[in-house]
């Protein structure tokens, strides 16, 4: 195919610009210029063509201070991450038709155009320049969300993703300052001398923040759920995923991530299952989904990061489908609070239905996208012989079915009628408006197809690996963990086992530094301006002294300024003369 | 969950009729006794491809979906005892406030759109 635009113009800037020229113009015209932009970006990516595996193609080829610069790299891994950016932000900018402000219309596309820069940065100072575009860009998508609680989400935000910028930087700086190159490839945590190498953990640890790692995860649940229905919708795709691609390009086959990974995946379950706000569980639903990646990411074998890639390229269609279902009802009722919800699905059939296909799909059913995906993670791991592992992602797939395949659905649809004229007085909440019913409908429609044709899904997969997802075995097999996983929440249900939703904020490992963190802070605050004060004070003090001294003698009223008469001043010339005389004589 | 207000009988949907309500639970037991009873055929063909000692059992997915959900119910909601606090907790009622230039800002800018369309 021939280049439709310049090679060495990333379509991630075809989609920053889109978004700039978006920010000027109504309604119908931003709509307009993200269609037009998503759809030139993505015919310019496509126009690179998928390049063979192993061998990269590289664009924007240039030397900046003595550092070589790869503006755009396409390969089988970056390409798959880009191809996923392009179908999110298109499904962004449907779902955002009538509901998008102007803000998040603009920073929607900026942030996609940074993510897809992001991922086809071929060193690391471009991708740190993307990296923080993507931060700053998406702030405004939190902020958007309106209110004191999202402002102040986004403040935290800002910072938690300004410092993974700045690890990331740190790193480049001291890896620069190794004397390697720029390139960004895979890196050794280990170093030869069997020590942690500086720069790789500062890269490590600057993905680990946007990929949410267990007690950096806080910022996600924090500020996704404060953004607006169409904001959640564009948070969800980006920022984690990129740092999933940073993750698979620079730490495959780093076997820390295997136990990072697991504990990704377990923990969020437990707070999924007494979260009360349904976006907040799919904020944690998410952390859990992360883990399966990050876990395959650490497995680091073909299969396991082809794997990690499928997942994430259709964990991005069935997140965006479950927060736009979570989105429209929002929309409609005003909340996504449990205990406020029920009952939509006799007034909101279509949302309904669209958001059961996500949850399938995000519980692996065969015939939907998550099982297509998810199996080569786990039977990655079944091959490598990490049993504890296999464990950890199969216990964490029965807690998928939990949070996002039964309580999503279950609570916002079903469950008891909190809707009903008899009871409200008035009428039903009505369908999702058609746009959005059209972003669902596309979004559920992907899910579907991927899970019935996954080869579509597997010609794009970055590494050779055979691969079969339907085999009797591994459709018996999962049936089993889900059919088995849906009994036991029917049995507690029916003996009310099954924890009532109860209006609460639950606490989070973020509460250390929002609480006593916060208190230490401002206590230093209170300590450092009393400190000042006290040291100022006393230097005032002690100038305002000796100044009255001086004035006291030789101010107008001070001794050193009265009149003397002419015969006093005679005889104290005389005594000076007097006592100069003797000096001089015993001198002499 | 009998403690929400009842509804009136002609706001019930067909999900909510008992006699759905028992053909589901059929089918849920049906299904799970079939992909039970499956798992054991596949074993006698020979078809399973176990990696491990412990899923060698035909069985063993189905007890790990139905002791793995059913402890992450009875367990998890245990937490709620040490980590549950009021709404707004953090923020207080503060957090209600329409606070934030921003938003606000595009706000109005989108109404303005739409007065003119």
């Amino acid at each position: 195919m021939t280049q439709v635009l310049p090679a060495a113009l990333s379509p991630g800037m075809v989609l920053i610009l889109a978004g700039l020229v978006a920010a000027l113009l109504p309604r119908m015209g931003r709509n307009v210029a993200g269609v037009v932009g998503v759809a030139i970006a993505f015919v310019h990516l496509l126009s690179y063509g998928n390049a063979p595996v192993g061998e990269p193609l590289l664009f924007a080829q240039s030397s900046v201070m003595g550092f070589d610069l790869t503006g755009v790299r396409v390969d089988r891994l970056s390409f798959i991450f880009s191809f996923i950016f392009h179908v999110a932000a298109a499904l962004n900018v449907i779902y955002g038709w009538r509901h998008a402000t102007r803000l998040e219309a603009s920073m929607g596309l900026i942030y996609a155009g940074a993510a897809i820069g992001g991922a086809l940065a071929g060193d690391l100072l471009t991708l740190f320049v993307y990296w923080e575009l993507a931060a700053l860009s998406s702030v405004f998508i939190v902020w958007a969300g309106g209110g004191h609680a999202a402002f102040k989400a986004g403040m935290r935000y800002l910072v938690v993703q300004v410092s993974s910028g700045l690890l990331l930087m740190g790193g480049i700086a001291v890896w620069a300052g190794q004397g390697n190159d720029l390139a960004f490839n895979s890196f050794e945590l280990i170093g030869p001398d069997g020590r942690v190498a500086l720069a790789p953990l500062l890269f490590l640890l600057s993905f680990a923040i946007k990929a949410a790692f267990p007690f950096l995860h806080t910022w996600l649940q924090d500020s996704y759920p404060k953004a607006s229905a169409v904001g959640a919708v564009m948070l969800s795709a980006f920022t984690t995923k990129l740092a999933i691609y940073t993750l698979a390009r620079g730490f495959a086959g780093t076997d820390i991530l295997i136990v990072i990974g697991c504990v990704m995946t377990a923990f969020p379950v437990f707070f999924a299952l007494i979260e009360n706000d349904l976006r907040k569980v799919l904020a944690y639903s998410l952390n859990n989904q992360l883990g399966f990646m990050v876990c395959a990411i650490g497995i680091g074998t073909p299969l396991a990061l082809n794997g990690a890639a499928a997942h994430a390229f259709v964990h991005i269609i069935y997140k965006a489908l479950l927060f736009m279902g979570m989105g429209a009802v929002l929309t409609r009722v005003g909340t996504t609070k449990a205990t406020e919800l029920g009952g939509l699905h006799k007034s909101m059939p279509l949302t309904t239905v669209f958001t059961i296909v996500g949850a399938m799909s995000i519980s692996a059913f065969p015939l939907f996208s998550g099982f297509v995906a998810k199996s080569m993670i786990t039977l990655a791991a079944a091959e490598q012989h990490h049993f504890w592992a296999y464990l950890a992602l199969l216990f964490a797939s029965a807690g998928v079915l939990e949070h996002s395949g039964i309580k999503i659905p279950y609570f916002a649809f079903f469950a008891h009628d909190n809707f009903a004229p008899s009871i409200t007085g008035r009428a039903r909440p009505k369908e999702a408006p058609l746009p959005m019913l059209i972003a669902m409908g596309i979004a559920a429609f992907l899910c579907i197809f991927i899970g019935v044709v996954p080869s579509a899904l597997y010609a794009l997969l970055p590494f050779e690996a055979e691969y079969t997802a339907y085999t009797s075995a591994h459709v018996v097999t999962q049936m089993q963990l889900l059919m088995f996983a849906i009994l036991a929440f029917a049995l507690l249900v029916k003996f009310r086992l099954y924890p009532a939703e109860v209006r609460s904020v639950n606490l989070d490992v973020d509460w250390f530094w929002r609480v006593p963190g916060r208190k230490l802070l401002m206590g230093g605050v209170v300590w450092t301006s009393a400190a000042w004060r006290s040291v100022w004070g006393g230097a005032r003090t002690g100038a305002a002294g000796t100044i009255r001294r001086l004035y006291a003698t030789h101010g107008p009223e001070g001794g050193l300024a009265r009149t003397w008469t002419v015969g006093y001043t005679a005889l104290t010339t005389a005594v000076v003369l007097a006592i100069t005389l003797l000096l001089v004589f015993a001198a002499g | 969950m009998s403690e929400h207000p009842k509804i009136r009988e002609d706001e019930h949907s067909v999900f909510e009729r008992p006699r759905t309500i028992r053909i589901i639970w059929i089918v849920l037991i049906a299904s799970c006794v079939l992909f039970a009873a499956l798992g054991f055929v596949l074993a006698a063909m020979h078809e399973m491809h176990p990696h491990f000692t412990a899923d060698a059992f035909p069985a063993f997915y189905a007890v790990v979906g139905f002791v793995s959900f059913a402890f992450i119910v009875l367990a998890g909601q245990h937490l709620r005892r040490i980590l549950m606090r009021p709404e707004g907790y953090y923020d207080g009622a503060e957090a209600e406030l329409p606070h934030n230039p921003v938003a606000d800002d595009a706000v109005r800018v989108t109404d303005m759109d739409e007065a003119k369309a």
